[in-house]
């Protein structure tokens, strides 16, 4: 590897991988790296809403003319990422009417396009809604894929030149009179250690946005604020669903390929990594929901989990939902004179090209590169597209992933779990939670990359593991007896606990 | 999404259970069988609207509607309900096939054919007809024979009233099931009336035609009621017919009229369970060895086997009961020849345990499952209601 390059970006996000692109878009040698893999922080732990904007009119215009002007350029240049389903915003008879009006005038403000349509054409249409609707309108919402965003950034990336490496963490910086010249790393699957040098660094860590730039003695104001979601077996409506009233907690529902995610809360931690739902949100938010949707506790939940969001406060100000949703780019040469490092913080995945741009766009005029932004010009494409295959080649029958598609999202990676080839191909996300999927794949790859015994047993244990984890704060109904069906295959039949398998960090 | 079967889909374990008991995957590995095609890829099809059907639809075509995966599954999926669904929405999307047309129409055919017999009969057995069958789709096979129709019913009034629906099969291809059935019934002093509908829609639905098969349901349903308002039971003799009925009326026209026939429908010997007497001649010699074999549609009711305990009381000294194999057929399915030879495989099993166990005939219920058995094994093949109305009390063959 050349340790030698002009920036580094730190974290494999939305944020990292779109300043990536429009590094190497612009001719700049580059390096990006993530501790774990890509999109594992908040752009794989969030609500998958490609904002029209309109959640956002009354409190924050500037933040939705954002997310408009980003819903429109998204749709175009990352059609592989997202599924423009539309979003609907209604209200019930127990809402505020006075709201609807001061969204309505937002929206037009913000250039939002807003139909309404009359509620019994949207029951005929939507037929799991209340029949509570008094007023309802369409807006382009759309949902989109975090973890095929930020793969299919990089991918974009490396065909220009530019490096990533995933499992790799920032674990200081190098300083030389004040500036920053270089970071040291660490190989979470070697435990080696290594310096890259670098003429800059954009620190895009989201939620540890704070931590990282602690380690080059910088004190910046990053608020984690976490946020609980639920995923429901099958599509409960066919368009994004808004609760059309001041933003609060569980008034969103995303369809997402075969599932439904719905959400969120909001509660300030002090740790980024505390990304555990536990029960009690878990029920909050259907009792929430179920003022939208009233079969709603009846439905199948397959998992919980929650993300952080990486809310930011320059004064320390506002937190929660009453945070600026805007990003900031923090030139720490600006803070505490420190040259070399930018910090882009705050923000939403909707607006990651923005951030990214601003973030470049800095960086380049430091760099003396005069390049233009082109990232709303050039398309981004999946790595591990779906397709098609004979009924015998699937080995995730739930969501339809093939041997092909397995190959696909291992292809050139030395390491790898299946939780990451889950992130590319959506392998166990289905009702079942990877148990029949598991140990298909393990098979799969133990024969087809000639893997050893026990590393073929690690990605068995992991993978099935980490979906247990999710699955914990819903154990009840379907979801309870489908896991005893997984603890009788996995202890049971395949005595799980006792086989022997790799150990390191992962 | 809406309630009902709808929503099964979220009790699906995927455990496989269905997959045992599949006579197609058993016999074709490249069918993605019951949980693939229902509940797991119902989540997929509501993700890609309605409007894009997935390329793995197409093998949709290859499921025999027999429902042994509904009855299989331990968590009340029903499987075969988005098949049926699945298969009505691809056919409104491809120029649905003239053969699966004629097929779907078997009551056109048994139409004509029981008026001129002689021209149907003729008609498939000349090898034109049957090569030009071949190019349109229809397997080089045996069709149903259609028979002239003379029935008598003595029209005695009783409180106990039934209405006889006797389907297509036996009313163009054996009427002699329904003098049958009449005679078994007035023995048990029921005052029976022929039902005058139409075919309750079995082949157009499986053949998936189902805006058609909803616009008979809602039709027949509204002469059921009417009977069944004045006090009639309504009773089947094809095994198909009465799930049909019973089940599937309730899942294409949901709704209180629908659940209020299910409720009033009986397979004829289900109905004669509850009857104390026993209008039999036990004096008669029995049958030595039969073999029965329980139609799928009828293991699908989930009523047992009431004809053949019956069968067992009255008529045959050892009745072999098989409720193992599917005959392969399942309705219109054998007839076409694309899958004639999964049928004739999914049915294999069948035709060779009844090949080895030496029976002089074959026993059940079901018309087209008939068909296979004798076209499968060359032995011959009775209903019930043939065999038992022989054993009746004041039956003609006692006199002698
Ligand atoms: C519950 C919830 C719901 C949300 N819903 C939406 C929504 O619907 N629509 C929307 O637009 N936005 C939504 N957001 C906001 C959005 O998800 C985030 O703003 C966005 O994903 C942040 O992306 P990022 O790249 O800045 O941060 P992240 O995705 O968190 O990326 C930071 C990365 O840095 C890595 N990292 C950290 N430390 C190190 C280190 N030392 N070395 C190397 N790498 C490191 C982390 O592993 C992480 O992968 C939501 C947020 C939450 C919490
Ligand atoms: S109805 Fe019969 S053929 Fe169709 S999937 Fe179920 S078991 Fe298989
Ligand atoms: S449909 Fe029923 S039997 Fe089949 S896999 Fe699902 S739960 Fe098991």
């Amino acid at each position: 590897m050349n340790n030698k390059v002009q920036v580094v970006v730190i974290g494999g996000g939305a944020t990292g991988t779109g300043i990536l692109r429009d590094l190497a878009l612009r001719g700049i040698d580059c390096l990006l790296v993530e501790q774990n893999d890509l999109a594992t922080g908040t752009s794989g732990r969030f609500h998958g809403l490609l904002h029209s904007g309109a959640r956002y009119v009354v409190k924050d215009l500037h933040s939705a003319e954002e997310c408009i002007q980003e819903n429109k350029i998204l749709k175009q240049i990352a059609p592989d990422c997202i599924e423009d389903t539309g979003g609907m915003f209604i209200a019930t008879k127990n809402d505020d009417p006075g709201y609807i009006d001061k969204w309505l005038a937002g929206c037009a403000q913000a250039g939002i396009e807003t139909k309404e349509i009359s509620p019994t054409e949207l029951l005929k249409e939507e037929p799991a809604l209340t029949p509570d609707v008094v007023k309802a309108y369409f807006v382009p919402d759309a949902a989109v894929d975090g973890f095929t965003l930020a793969a299919a950034n990089v991918l974009s990336a490396q065909k220009l030149g530019a490096m990533a490496r995933n499992y790799t963490k920032v674990i200081g910086f190098k300083l030389e009179k004040n500036k920053v010249c270089g970071v040291y790393l660490k190989d979470k699957y070697t435990g080696k250690e290594e310096l890259v040098e670098c003429q800059y660094v954009i620190n895009a860590g989201g939620a540890w946005a704070g931590q990282i730039a602690g380690l080059a003695g910088q004190n910046i104001n990053v608020n984690p604020d976490k946020g609980v979601l639920v995923i429901f077996n099958h599509r409960i409506t066919n368009r994004v669903l808004n609760h059309l009233r001041p933003p609060g907690d569980g008034d969103i529902f995303v369809p997402h390929g075969s599932v439904t995610v719905f959400g969120t809360t909001s509660k300030v931690t002090n740790n980024p990594d505390d990304t555990e739902a536990t029960l009690e949100e878990v029920l909050e938010l259907l009792a929430e929901g179920s003022n939208l949707i009233p079969d709603l506790k009846n439905m199948r939940l397959i998992r919980a989990f929650a993300g952080v969001r990486p809310l930011y406060q320059p004064d320390g100000g506002q937190l929660g939902r009453e945070a600026t949703r805007d990003f900031t780019l923090i030139d720490h040469s600006q803070l505490t004179g420190l040259e070399g490092l930018v910090s882009v913080v705050g923000g939403k995945l909707t607006t990651y090209r923005l951030m990214a741009k601003a973030a470049v766009d800095f960086v380049a005029e430091k760099l003396g590169v005069d390049k233009p932004c082109i990232t709303h010009q050039e398309m981004i494409y999946a790595p591990v597209p779906k397709n098609g295959a004979k009924p015998g080649e699937y080995l995730c029958q739930c969501e339809m992933v093939s041997k092909k598609m397995l190959d696909q999202s291992i292809e050139g990676k030395g390491h790898f779990s299946l939780s990451d080839v889950r992130r590319l191909t959506r392998l166990g996300m289905g009702p079942c939670q990877g148990t029949f999927c598991t140990f298909r794949a393990t098979g799969y790859y133990h024969q087809s990359r000639n893997l050893k015994v026990t590393e073929a047993n690690k990605l068995l244990k992991d993978h099935i593991e980490e979906r247990w984890k999710g699955s914990k704060p819903v154990l009840w109904g379907q979801q309870a007896q489908e896991t005893q069906l997984t603890r009788g295959i996995y202890l049971g039949l395949l005595n799980l606990e006792r086989l022997e398998s790799d150990n390191n960090e992962l | 999404m809406s309630n009902g079967n709808e929503r099964n889909l979220d009790h699906c374990l995927k455990c496989s259970t269905c997959h045992t008991q599949c006579p197609v995957v058993a016999n074709y590995p490249d069918f993605p069988g019951p949980k693939q095609l229902g509940p797991e890829l119902e989540r997929l099809r509501l993700a890609k609207g309605q409007e894009k059907p997935l390329e793995i639809d197409e093998s949709l075509a290859l499921c025999t509607n027999c429902k042994r995966c509904d009855i299989a599954c331990p968590h009340g999926v029903k499987p075969s309900y988005y098949n049926m669904k699945n298969k009505a929405r691809l056919q409104g999307q491809s120029i649905s096939k003239f053969r699966d047309w004629i097929l779907a129409h078997n009551i056109c055919w048994g139409k004509i054919g029981s008026k001129i017999p002689g021209l149907v009969n003729f008609a498939l057995k000349f090898p034109l007809t049957k090569s030009v069958m071949g190019l349109m789709g229809i397997a080089n096979r045996d069709f149903p024979k259609y028979l002239k129709q003379q029935i008598k019913i003595r029209n005695s009034k009783n409180d106990k009233k039934v209405l006889y629906y006797p389907g297509c099969y036996a009313s163009f291809n054996e009427p002699e099931i329904i003098q049958a059935t009449i005679d078994i019934l007035e023995a048990y002093d029921f005052q029976v009336e022929l039902a005058s509908v139409n075919c309750c829609g079995t082949p157009v639905m499986s053949n998936g035609l189902l805006d058609e098969a909803r616009e008979m349901a809602i039709k027949n349903t509204g002469v059921f009621l009417k009977y069944i308002r004045e006090g009639y039971k309504i009773v089947t003799t094809c095994s198909s017919c009465g799930l049909t009925l019973k089940e599937e009326y309730t899942n294409i026209i949901p709704g209180t009229n629908s659940a209020e026939l299910k409720q009033n429908v009986w397979d004829l010997f289900e109905l004669l369970e509850e009857e104390e007497i026993l209008p039999f001649n036990e004096n008669k010699e029995k049958i030595k060895k039969a073999y029965y074999h329980v139609p799928c549609h009828l293991k699908a009711q989930g009523i047992g086997v009431p004809a053949a305990n019956l069968l067992k009381k009255v008529a045959v000294k050892d009745l072999i009961i098989e409720d193992n194999y599917c005959c392969g057929i399942a309705g219109t399915f054998g007839f076409k020849k694309e899958k004639y030879p999964i049928a004739m495989a999914i049915g294999d099993p069948l035709f060779k345990d009844i090949k080895n166990s030496q029976v002089p005939f074959v026993i059940t219920d079901c018309g087209t499952c008939k068909l296979q058995i004798m076209h499968g094994t060359s032995v011959p093949v009775k209903h019930p209601v043939v065999i038992l109305r022989d054993y009746l009390k004041n039956s003609d063959t006692e006199k002698f």
